[in-house]
């Protein structure tokens, strides 16, 4: 094969993959540490995308209004869990069930305030050239940004107060709250987090999809599925299983339909928590 | 629950078995009543009641494999479509021959049974978790959806049936019972109705029988059940199985109904609407699932008029506030609180007024318990030999050889960390030995799990209390008792006999949960009792007592020890002295002492060990 | 400055201590003596918050404590090191010496980080290694420098010598008597070691069947075998 049609072959590849780390971060950071399953997460992505347009509109540079975006959406995951998620820690059902009627909430919400139809907001950076193809810049930008998310998590994970807390509080909870780690404002904040990078991935992704109310429900499949084959590792679980996953929606996708891609995505992911019930990264009992 | 402390509750039980089932006189009711009134029903009103019937049966199938058996299944929805879809294709390529669509309906629901069974047994069998079971479940209808979605072109066909993608499969004839005269819309009413209400009141039957009681078993406690012997992966694959017929029948329904399906039966939307449904209504109420349904509904309808822009954001409200504030359910709650000012209307059993001719020959007799299984009551030798584990690097037992002769007592006693708890835990089958075998009698089980072991007469009482909080004190020992006898009356009267025995008739209505802490652990010997085992094992069975019930403990183990093996761990210095049993000490993995508790207590070298002087020590004694 | 104040407590409907009173004055070393399932462990989880008590109250130099969850009560200066050290297996030594300073917001903790070290040099050796990484006795050792690094005024040790090797026991000895003396940190011990107990406490309690039972210094203990069997043995 050519050398061009490889790189843009790996290109396109890394792309998926790097969406699919971007989408299933914050999620894997609010499950790997605390166990909650928030299915309002989409909605969270949904909202960064839409305070990113509003930001840009507004006149703000579009990646300013990305970030100011992801920290609206961590400000309301921080409400929301002070309102909602706080009463629910341990029963599961019933968060899966809340947190689903949040997301109805939140997409009519948005629908009465944006209206109901697709907005547009154009792709920054332009395209280059490698050899016979013309790849989009801004899909190099993901790459990296993906990278970066993984490496952002680890620092806050490992090199801060918060932290090291909030690792301690889910290692040993008893412990934690014995050399004097508040649990509650642990958990609050990591909710925040994870709702922050979900906005950003909301934020970052606005230019390439569609940026509409009901945009959620197309990734919060996906995003849950490579939470839930990465196991509670949450670098190394994500990393890997968005890779596996990756691949398989990227190269079926192209044979095929990316419909079809998504499809053999969850069934592969199907398949593996068969064997793996508590995902790629469950047996290692690695906490990052 | 109402726990009046009458024998209702135990009574009701056991004349399950051999009468008309009241259900057949409900369903005799509803049946007339719908007769009577459809010709009055205005059609469209008949139109739109049919659909809250088809969906309340989709609840009530909701209700039943997650309110009854405790399953989190996000499955229905998916069940439901592919039970529309199969109705359609079915319908669409044999209706023309036939001139009836009863056999898609059939066809419909089985198509759907099939698929539950199939992926109910690809989680259950697979020792998947709760949460992944929710998580695949929401996975598969994801993967419908997807996969439904994409079918536009025409080459997706079932014989004549187009999928049709997006758009739907349409064309679907509507319900023809027989020779090409479909029904009309308030004949589909009724049908649909007392269709739906016999399904339902079918699945009450079900809970009724052992299988459902099982259930229910399952779902409050799940190590239990698997402790008493029973294969919980069949009874999950059964429930869930059973509930996807039923969301397939009501799938197939919907499409005769509607005559067209498309995928937005797979969209979590739908499959979010039935969890909200049955938490309006009440988790575990088949009934609760169509009141659910009908306020749910009626509420959407309602606010459609206002515009469609409220209804999402108010029904996520009202599951938000549900989850929140009426964990069970608007049903339940709403009875309770109307149960407070009115008594009669909660309890919707008649009161009995017949005895049962079963409960008044009961002998007491721990003998007949004991000798439920086989006529006559058989202890067994448990043996170990050369027992030996190591936990990665640490050496946990050195090598243990340990013999309890057929229907004698043994107390296991050490200091912490000596070794007694994990030889008790090989014992059990928590475990399996490094080195090193297990045999009760002549057979070795070393390799058997401890619910396996529980099939072979081992009776096990853990540390830790575990028992069914939710379900009555009889319901406990009938579960106990039908795990090891199998039929229904004999379980009635091992019940019984053992609630004679402990001394808690009284308490037979009582939850579980209500008894004091001492009553936890005789319940849970009771249980271990009921499975008429050959040989019991005790962990710490007076944890947490007081000097009176350890008294009464000590005698039911003398009790028990004429007709079975008992093996007890305990720390009870009180206990262990009024026990007067040969007891086993162990100390760094071996086997230090044994003789009486007198003979150790003498001994100078035995308190140097639980006082930690190593210098005296050495492990050979 | 601690004082147990006829307090009922336990797991569930069952009560474990029942009215038990007991008390420490400040800079003391008390052993708290008694065979498995008297209540030591309980007795010890109730003054850190982790049982709430059902009857009766704890208080903290005078101050009503009953109320406040654990993490409150760390910060107030009790310090805990349960049975089984629970080091944090996923943090570095580091990190489970750093962590307690986080939760109880001590200032100035990186001079106290210093100081643990030089204290145990095995720490500053280990210092990177996952917690889950270490042996049972320096996990001993990490687990009182972690409970140090809180800055305590009360520390409360649950069987600190089981499974550890004899000359780390020793050197706990030493060190759990340091600072008793350089600090003035009250220290209550539960034990099963006897020996161990009378080299780290001058007065000790015996537990039966959920109350303290008697009161007297550790080396009568030591010294009366009748008592001995009686409460401790078989």
């Amino acid at each position: 094969m050519q050398m061009d049609a490889l790189i843009n072959l790996a290109v396109s590849l890394l792309t998926t993959v790097s969406i699919l780390v971007i989408i299933s971060i914050g999620l894997a950071v609010v499950f790997g540490m605390m166990g909650v399953i928030n299915l309002a997460h989409g909605e969270f992505l949904m909202l960064g995308a839409f305070f990113t347009l509003s930001g840009y509109r507004a006149g703000l540079n579009i990646w300013l209004a990305m970030i100011v975006a992801a920290l609206g959406v961590g400000l309301v995951g921080l409400l929301v869990e002070r309102l909602l998620i706080q009463f629910l820690y341990g029963r599961l059902a019933a968060t899966m069930l809340a947190t689903w009627g949040l997301s109805l909430i939140l997409v009519q919400v948005v629908v009465l305030i944006y209206g109901p139809s697709t907005q547009g907001l154009r792709t920054p950076l332009g395209t280059m050239r490698v050899g016979d193809y013309s790849m989009s810049q801004y899909n190099l930008l993901l790459i990296a940004v993906a990278v970066a998310l993984l490496g952002l998590v680890f620092v806050v994970f490992t090199r801060t107060k918060y932290g090291t807390k909030a690792r301690a509080a889910t290692q040993l909870p008893h412990m934690a709250a014995a050399v004097g780690v508040n649990a509650k404002m642990t958990n609050m904040l990591t909710f925040a987090f994870g709702a922050t990078l979900a906005g950003a991935a909301g934020a970052l992704l606005a230019p390439v999809a569609g940026v509409l109310p009901g945009m959620g429900q197309a990734y919060v499949g996906r995003a849950f599925m490579t939470v839930v084959v990465g196991g509670p590792g949450v670098l190394t679980g994500t990393a890997s299983s968005a890779a596996l996953l990756g691949t398989v929606d990227s190269v079926v996708s192209n044979a095929f339909t990316s419909f079809l891609g998504t499809a053999a995505l969850l069934l592969v992911a199907i398949v593996l928590l068969r064997f793996l019930p508590t995902g790629i990264s469950g047996r290692s009992g690695r906490q990052l | 629950m109402s726990n009046t402390g009458t024998r209702d509750r135990v009574k009701d039980w056991v004349r399950t078995a051999g009468r008309v089932p009241r259900e057949a006189l409900y369903l005799a009711v509803i049946a007339t009543v719908v007769l009577a009134v459809t010709g009055a029903l205005p059609e469209f009103r008949a139109y739109e009641w049919t659909l809250w019937a088809i969906f309340g049966l989709l609840a009530a199938s909701f209700a039943f494999v997650w309110g009854h058996a405790g399953i989190f299944s996000f499955g229905q929805a998916a069940f439901f479509g592919i039970g529309a879809y199969a109705y359609g294709a079915a319908g669409i390529n044999l209706s023309p021959a036939t001139g009836e669509t009863l056999t898609a309906l059939l066809l419909g629901t089985l198509v759907a049974g099939i698929a539950a069974a199939m992926l109910g047994y690809f989680i259950f069998f697979g020792s998947v978790g709760d949460v992944y079971v929710a998580i695949i479940t929401l996975a598969v209808t994801l993967v419908l959806l997807t996969v439904m979605s994409s079918t536009a072109d025409p080459k997706y066909h079932v014989g004549d049936a187009l999928l049709g993608g997006y758009n739907g499969m349409a064309g679907i004839p509507p319900l023809m019972l027989r020779a090409g005269t479909a029904l009309d819309t308030r004949q589909m009413f009724a049908f649909s109705v007392i269709l739906a209400a016999a399904v339902a009141l079918l699945l009450n039957i079900l809970r009724r029988r052992p299988f459902g009681r099982i259930l229910a078993g399952l779902r409050e406690n799940e190590t239990r059940t698997q402790l008493l012997g029973y294969d919980v992966r069949r009874y999950k694959l059964g429930a869930f199985t059973a509930a996807g017929l039923v969301a397939g029948l009501a799938g197939s329904l919907y499409s005769a109904w509607g005559m067209f399906v498309n995928p937005s039966v797979f969209t979590l939307q739908q499959a979010a609407l039935v969890a909200i449904w049955v938490l309006v209504g009440g988790r575990n109420s088949l009934l609760g699932a169509f009141v659910g349904v009908a306020l749910v509904q009626g509420l959407s309808t309602a606010l459609g008029g206002s515009g469609d822009t409220w209804t999402p954001i108010i029904l996520g409200s009202v599951l938000i506030l549900v989850v929140l504030l009426l964990p069970d359910g608007v049903v339940p709650s709403g009875l309770r609180a109307v149960s407070n000012v009115a008594p009669w209307v909660a309890s919707h059993r008649l009161p009995r007024t017949v005895r049962s001719r079963l409960l008044q020959r009961e002998s007491t007799e721990l003998r007949d318990v004991l000798a439920a299984r086989s006529g006559q009551f058989k202890p067994k030798r448990l043996e170990g030999q050369g027992l030996v584990k190591h936990f990665g690097g640490v050496k946990a037992l050195n090598g243990v050889d340990l013999r309890v002769d057929a229907g004698s007592v043994r107390a296991l006693i050490g200091p912490n960390g000596a070794g007694k708890s994990t030889c008790f835990n090989l014992l059990v089958g928590r475990y399996a030995p490094t080195e090193g075998h297990v045999r009760l009698d002549d057979d070795d089980v070393t390799r058997l799990r401890p619910d396996q072991r529980a099939a072979m007469g081992i009776g096990i009482k853990m540390q830790v209390p575990s028992y069914y909080g939710a379900l009555s004190v009889f319901e406990n020992l009938w579960l106990a008792s039908f795990a090891a006898l199998g039929k229904v009356e004999d379980s009635n009267r091992q019940a019984l006999r053992v609630l004679r025995w402990l001394g808690m008739d009284d308490r037979a209505s009582l939850d579980a949960s209500a008894l004091s802490h001492g009553e936890h652990q005789w319940l849970e010997i009771g249980m271990v009792v009921a499975g008429a085992p050959s040989v019991m094992l005790l962990d710490e069975p007076t944890a947490g007592m007081t000097r009176e019930e350890t008294h009464k403990t000590v005698d039911m183990i003398r009790d028990m020890s004429q007709f079975t093996t008992v093996v007890v761990v305990e720390h009870d210095m009180e206990f262990l002295r009024q026990l007067d049993a040969p007891v086993t000490m162990f100390h760094q993995g071996l086997v230090f002492a044994e003789g009486s508790i007198e003979e150790l207590r003498k001994d100078e070298r035995v308190l140097d060990t639980y006082l930690g002087r190593r210098p005296s020590i050495d492990a050979a004694g | 400055m601690l004082r147990v104040e006829d307090v009922t407590a336990g797991y569930g409907a069952g009560a474990v201590l029942t009215d038990l009173d007991f008390q420490v004055a400040a800079g003391q070393r008390v052993a708290v003596l008694g065979r498995n399932g008297v209540g030591k462990t309980t007795l010890l989880r109730a003054i850190m918050g982790e049982i709430r008590a059902k009857k009766g109250r704890v208080l903290l130099d005078g101050r009503d404590i009953s109320d406040e969850p654990p993490h409150r009560r760390a910060r107030s200066g009790i310090a805990y090191v349960p049975q089984g050290r629970d080091i944090f297996p996923g943090l570095t030594v580091l990190d489970n010496l750093r962590v307690a300073a986080y939760g109880t917001r001590r200032s100035r903790w990186q001079s106290r980080l210093d100081e643990v070290m030089d204290e145990f040099p095995i720490l500053r050796e280990k210092a990177k290694m996952p917690g889950a990484g270490l042996s049972g006795g320096q996990q001993q050792i990490l687990a009182l420098g972690r409970a140090l690094m809180t800055e305590p005024e009360i520390l409360l040790l649950d069987e600190p010598s089981e499974g550890i090797q004899p000359s780390i026991v020793d050197q706990i000895a030493k060190h759990v008597r340091r600072v008793n003396r350089e600090r003035g940190i009250t220290v209550v011990i539960v034990e099963q070691n006897l020996e161990f107990a009378t080299e780290v406490a001058e007065h000790a309690y015996l537990m039966d069947k959920g109350r303290i039972v008697r009161d007297l210094p550790a080396k009568d203990v030591l010294a009366d075998r009748e008592l001995q069997h009686e409460y401790l043995g078989v």
